[in-house]
């Protein structure tokens, strides 16, 4: 866990400080989409350090596309 | 957006797509279609890529007809704003899913067949930030860059497939519809969704070309395409005649085949250098797509600085890679079953009914 902590740490550090100059020069409506998606790669980093199984994307495309493309392999096999 | 201003050559582009459609498919295709079709396997090549060259025909007519605009500009005026951010959910989604995949798949080659003691994340970080400082870079230079890469790549594939003749058996490829041509239509299904149908994204990338020479920008991407056909269609018949059934249970199937390649005592172990090669493939990729994924989310939110996203956008990417398969088995289902669906149902379906639409609305 320590390990995935230093690992997100630096990697999070790292991006943000190369774009603080451009963050601060930017306009209201691009600091908020920055800010949005920093929101899963937040959720996602938790994920990452903790070891945890919560729901992911996959989980999101087996929920949506899971049965039909199953429905379709059954009529293909 | 920016980087309209920055424009590359036809040809650059037509690299780009090749780079874009060869990229991750060289180093797992043909596994999964031997797996589905058995020594059918080069069939569903062939099926794919007819299948792709149509929607490379109609992502084609609808960057002539709507004067070089991009996917989501197009999408915009053919269906309007809410439509478009309704159908653009799936689409980044999908295209979060298609980085982190190959991101996640590039550490998966690196950590089974070469360095095993090695954590995964520092493959998915490094991979990702390479794509990223790749995006930031700009068209222009990735464009001029991969061209290098791609010769490299193209180059050691060929070598390795022409250098393992000594242990192809062209029996294996016998007999035709061993099993019937249900197996074929499975195939097709994988090879149709990845990588050939993923060409439905490829459009965000088309209006940095110069756009006035259509008839020239048809007919390269054309040659383009058709030219990734030709790699994996070679490909998988070289790993079909080398391996035969087993191609379907040896993943990375040109490295395997670079495995056997014995030359006179002195020439082995040439899997390494292939091995390179192969993962520049995913890093184009990789690369290409947080590009489409970006200039995706600047054409939604009309933001006007194109690089600003891109870190966050790889922070979601290096996370994801290294949290989204839970086991070998969900990254075959997910990648071999749900991918190719998605491809074939939001993205193709997406660039077919904007064609009807186009066509309907000239008529």
């Amino acid at each position: 866990m320590l390990e995935n902590l230093f690992v997100a740490a630096l990697l999070i550090i790292a991006l943000l400080i190369s774009d603080l100059r451009n963050f601060k020069q930017a306009d209201t409506k691009t600091k908020a989409a920055y800010v949005l998606l920093l929101l899963p790669a937040t959720y996602l980093s938790i994920l990452f350090i903790f070891h945890l199984s919560w729901p992911n994307i996959g989980s999101l495309s087996r929920l949506i596309y899971g049965w039909p493309a199953k429905q379709l392999l059954a009529l293909l096999k | 957006m920016s980087s309209q201003h920055s424009t590359i050559t036809i040809t650059q582009l037509a690299c780009l797509l090749s780079a874009y459609s060869i990229g991750s498919a060289i180093v797992f295709i043909p596994n999964p279609l031997t797996a589905a079709a058995g020594n059918d396997a080069w069939l569903c090549v062939i099926l794919a890529y007819g299948f792709g060259m149509l929607v490379l025909a109609c992502v084609l007519y609808l960057h002539g007809k709507h004067n070089g605009q991009n996917l989501i500009a197009y999408c915009r005026s053919l269906i309007g704003n809410p439509l478009t951010l309704l159908v653009s959910i799936p689409i980044v989604c999908m295209l979060f899913f298609a980085i982190s995949a190959i991101n996640s798949s590039i550490g998966d080659f690196f950590t089974t067949v070469m360095m095993d003691q090695t954590p995964p994340y520092v493959f998915h970080s490094i991979g990702i930030i390479l794509a990223a400082l790749t995006s930031r870079a700009g068209i222009k230079i990735a464009a001029r860059m991969f061209l290098l890469l791609l010769v490299i790549m193209i180059l050691f594939s060929i070598s390795v497939i022409l250098l393992a003749i000594p242990v192809y058996h062209p029996s294996y490829l016998l007999p035709f519809f061993d099993h019937g041509f249900k197996p074929v239509t499975h195939g097709f299904f994988i090879a149709a969704g990845f990588p050939f149908g993923e060409i439905c994204f490829f459009s965000m990338l088309l209006p940095f070309a110069v756009s006035s020479y259509q008839q020239e920008l048809n007919k390269k991407l054309y040659i383009a395409f058709s030219f990734t056909g030709f790699i994996l269609l070679i490909s998988t018949i070289s790993a079909t005649m080398a391996f035969g059934p087993a191609a379907g249970f040896l993943n990375y199937s040109l490295y395997r085949l670079a495995i056997e390649i014995h030359i006179a005592e002195l020439f082995q172990r040439v899997e390494a250098v292939i091995g390179i090669a192969l993962i520049l493939g995913s890093y184009m990729k990789a690369t290409l797509l947080l590009m489409i994924l970006n200039y995706v989310f600047i054409e939604l939110l009309r933001i006007k600085d194109d690089k600003i996203l891109l870190y966050p956008l790889a922070l979601i990417c290096i996370f994801l890679s290294a949290t989204m398969f839970k086991s070998p088995a969900d990254f075959q289902e997910q990648v071999y079953l749900i991918w190719p669906f998605s491809v074939l149902a939001i993205g193709c379906m997406l660039i077919f009914s904007l064609t009807i639409i186009t066509w309907i609305k000239i008529k």
